[in-house]
């Protein structure tokens, strides 16, 4: 804690001076003689007033005020601080009339001149005391020092709290709205602000089924900042710098930043194969023949392509699933033209006017699922299928304005060649094909974006 | 009959200030996340419930008569919707359909995909139109389990789903098979129709 304290310095000399021709009494004189106790009033400090003026003086004692720093700094290893100094001529026989020194008359301590305002600017270091006693060049005055830190100061814009100098627990994805003001004399305008964000942080991330976009650029120039965090962290600190009076002052507010461990199991059981057994026929009463990687049905119970199921988390929120891939495929017609066929973006599964992948609601808990395929009629000799996918899973804090982060992500792909072996009865062969490798859920924060839905599919020639 | 609908129209207000203030009546949208807190489900159920508030298409079938909701199939609902009864030959058309869940139990949706909704076309000497031919990707959930009072919204390129030949006035409806939970075989669930007007691309006048 910084504060002022008064002190007297006895010089130890005792040079003589001019008798003073005019008997007149005076507190606050910065001299007196040391020997002489005979009308002092003592004033704290080990210092003393003296109201009994004599013919003679020697320059003994003098009067001094020191300034302590405080503790350790915030955010730097120093800190600025505004310290006013006012010295007041009083009357002396030499010099008759009293009255308020301009700053430009007065020094303080070994800081200089003060500005007009009365004010020097100093960086100090922590835990430091020095001299702020105002100096004036006349016999007698008198005079005193106060002054302030300048200090920037870090409030959340969404609550109103201070967090300067604490450390606020937060969720990834939670909106950050800080601003800082900085505690400066009027009518001195702090300049050049600056906030420091560390970690991963981002202005938005907006989805909607045409686009998922991150944008990433925010403003750190302004005496506000909003962001996103999206990855985890304790005891991240974020600071606001400004210059006052050329020189720079930093706040700071610690951060700890939560993110959900969430417990998440990814399989790939099913095979790929090219015929009529596949769920999507059972479920919506048709009889396609297919190429499709899972689905195969047993029963009342199918066998899906991928499958991932979340299992707990420890952060209470949304959590949901969205993918986004490519997928590609070449249909070698009767007719001798070969058809490509291209999706890119995101692939919702059910409704191509959507964009979160939905749960699977033929499993318990919460399981999402995949099981790609293509129909196969006998307008076509040779298909091929190549698909890559990277399934995200999101979480969304339940904060007001929080957005989306990606916690994990799985890459995987599958693609195969089916051919016609009889064209009469649609039946086909698989004569390559590869299933994911062993995909496994990885923590991640890498957003998913694209810039439209996979589906439909874009046809060359158009089929 | 203008007293008729009159009190028609008044009857209907009154429904809708009665039925705002029963926030049971709103059919929310199927929500695609997974919640294992109870906090978090009961917030995004509330924020559901005020969109649902704001949409004719969320209210109870008899409160949305442009939803061309059909009868109620094993507990499902389908309706169809168009932001105008009038579009340009040509232009796109976009249709909204929505299943929604009409019981307070939870009923799964097989194959949800929008690849599973069958569009029927009638133009005035009633023929039915062809779908355009489709190659089927499939891909997604085999299901959805919708909880109570919870419905799916799919929008449709109807103008890319069905040949229109030429100007007129077709009638449209949307059917798919859902299954009774009981497994009972699959049962058919269809909107009523549509009335939709098609204008030449370069004239304004009715056909």
């Amino acid at each position: 804690m910084a504060a002022f304290t008064i002190a007297c310095t006895d010089t130890g000399t005792n040079t003589g001076g001019a008798d003073e021709g005019k008997p007149i009494a005076y507190r606050f004189a910065d001299w007196k003689v040391r020997s002489d106790t005979d009308g002092d009033i003592y004033d704290g400090g080990g210092c003393y007033s003296h109201d009994i003026t004599h013919s003679w003086h020697a320059r003994e004692e003098r009067f001094k005020i020191n300034f302590y720093t405080g503790g350790n700094s915030s955010g730097s290893a120093t800190k600025l601080f505004a310290i006013f100094g006012t010295a007041t001529k009083l009357e002396s026989p030499n010099s008759p009339g009293s009255r308020l020194l301009s700053p430009e008359e007065i020094t303080i301590g070994g800081f200089g001149t003060p500005d007009s305002y009365g004010y020097v600017y100093a960086t100090l270091a922590a835990d430091q005391t020095v001299d702020v006693t105002p100096k004036a060049r006349v016999d007698y005055y008198t005079g005193g020092a106060g002054g302030t830190e300048v200090k920037v100061r870090i409030f959340d814009a969404n609550t109103g709290a201070e967090l300067t100098d604490k450390t606020t627990t937060v969720v990834v994805g939670q909106q950050i709205n800080l601003y800082c003001t900085v505690s400066v004399p009027a009518p001195v305008q702090p300049t050049n602000y600056q906030w420091n964000v560390p970690g991963f942080a981002i202005s938005n991330y907006i989805a909607s089924v045409n686009s998922g976009t991150v944008y990433s650029n925010f403003a750190t120039i302004l005496t506000n900042v909003v962001f996103y965090w999206v990855d985890g962290a304790t005891n991240r600190a974020v600071t606001c710098s400004a210059t006052v009076h050329g020189q720079k002052v930093v706040g700071e507010a610690k951060f700890t930043i939560k993110r959900p461990n969430v417990q998440m199991t990814t399989q790939a059981p099913g095979a790929i194969a090219a015929d009529a057994n596949y769920i999507y026929n059972i479920r919506a009463g048709t009889s396609y023949t297919f190429l499709h990687f899972g689905g195969a049905t047993s029963g009342t119970s199918f066998t899906p392509g991928i499958k991932f199921e979340l299992l707990s988390t420890d952060i209470e929120g949304p959590l949901f699933f969205i993918q986004t891939g490519h997928s590609r495929e070449s249909d070698m017609a009767t007719n001798g033209i070969t058809y490509v066929g291209i999706g890119d973006g995101v692939d919702n599964g059910v409704d191509p006017n959507d964009y979160i992948y939905p749960l699977d609601g033929s499993f318990p808990g919460f399981v999402a699922d995949d099981s790609p395929a293509t129909s196969l009629s006998s307008s076509f000799t040779n298909v091929n299928r190549s698909d890559s996918y990277t399934t995200h899973l999101m979480f969304q804090a339940t904060n007001a304005a929080a957005i989306a982060v990606p916690i994990k992500k799985v890459d995987w792909s599958w693609s195969a060649t089916a051919v016609l072996t009889s064209a009469a009865s649609n039946v086909w062969n698989v004569i390559s094909a590869t299933p994911p490798l062993n995909p496994v859920p990885l923590n991640s924060t890498s957003y998913p974006t694209w810039t439209n839905h996979m589906q439909p599919i874009k046809w060359t020639p158009p089929l | 009959m203008k007293t008729i609908s009159a009190l028609a129209f008044v009857g209907l207000t009154l429904a809708g200030i009665t039925y705002a203030q029963d926030t049971n009546v709103y059919y929310l949208p199927f929500d695609p996340k997974a919640y294992f807190g109870v906090q978090a489900k009961a917030s995004a159920r509330q924020e559901q419930l005020e969109f649902a508030k704001r949409l004719p298409e969320c209210r109870p079938a008899e409160l949305d008569p442009d939803g061309h909701w059909g009868a109620v199939i094993c507990g499902f609902q389908m309706g169809l919707r168009f932001s105008t009864n009038t579009f340009v030959l040509g232009e796109p058309i976009e249709a909204t359909v929505i299943i929604r869940n009409t019981t307070t139990n939870s009923l799964t949706l097989f194959a949800p995909q929008a690849e599973s909704l069958q569009i029927l076309v009638t133009n005035g000497s009633k023929d039915v139109l062809p779908e355009s031919p489709k190659k089927l990707m499939i891909s997604g959930p085999a299901s959805l389990r919708f909880p109570e009072r919870r419905q799916l919204r799919y929008s449709l390129a109807m103008d890319k789903k069905v040949i229109f030949p030429a100007p007129g006035t077709y009638h449209i409806k949307v059917k798919r098979l859902v299954q009774a939970d009981t497994g009972n075989g699959n049962v058919e669930l269809s909107s009523t129709a549509a009335r939709l007007v098609l204008l030449p691309r370069n004239g304004t006048s009715r056909p």
